[in-house]
């Protein structure tokens, strides 16, 4: 019987530098601290800043964002109802998020309940411009910035 | 319906009043609904 010689197949291991993906990297997930929170404001006669005309909104008191009674479109991330004093622009105010709060808030001042001014403080996300978005944004394309504001509890419908 | 699941427009816009007059951001909800990626980070968001 002829002797037959064996192939032996050798397993080469090649390190291409990429990494396995595991399960706990499959997905990609974020919370509110991965989140950069720029600072938001709409140009004032008292703005202390060159970038955009009045009324546009204006990020990091550089770019703008959206261009005073042009809308923008938004993506609303959550809303909290509260009440403060009614108090002159610039005097501090006292926030409350709950309605205890705010029965123990008016019982504090002496101001009744229905003279406390409801406000909604919403955080919302606004998708970054798709063309030129270095020049006019910092922040690249998507979802990425978030901008908390409070605002009167009023809403439209278009 | 989560406050997320439509798309929404922000509008700063001007207010005349008797003796002076200012910006005004409002917001007005559309019929639109938010693609499935947005609705999907608010509740990554949220969680």
């Amino acid at each position: 019987m002829p002797k037959t010689k064996e192939k032996k197949e050798e397993i080469v291991e090649v390190n291409t530098g990429v990494t396995a993906p595991v399960a706990s990297n499959l997905e990609f997930r974020i919370d509110p601290s991965d989140i950069n929170i720029p600072y938001y404001a709409i140009k004032s006669a008292l703005s202390q800043y060159d970038a955009g005309e009045l009324g546009d909104l204006v990020v990091d008191k550089t770019h703008v964002v959206a261009k005073g009674g042009e809308p923008v479109e938004i993506s609303i991330i959550k809303m909290i109802k509260g009440w403060e004093e009614d108090v002159k622009f610039g005097e501090p105010k006292e926030r409350v998020y709950s309605k205890e709060a705010r029965d123990d808030l008016a019982e504090r001042t002496g101001v009744p309940v229905e003279k406390l001014k409801e406000f909604a403080e919403i955080t919302f996300a606004i998708e970054s411009l798709k063309m030129a978005t270095m020049e006019l944004t910092p922040f690249p394309s998507g979802i990425n910035s978030t901008l908390s504001v409070s605002l009167p509890l009023r809403t439209t419908h278009s | 319906m989560a406050l997320g699941d439509k798309k929404w427009k922000l509008t700063v816009n001007h207010v005349q009043g008797k003796h002076n007059d200012w910006w005004q951001p409002e917001l007005a909800v559309t019929q639109e609904n938010s693609p499935q990626a947005v609705i999907d980070f608010v509740a990554s968001f949220n969680s």
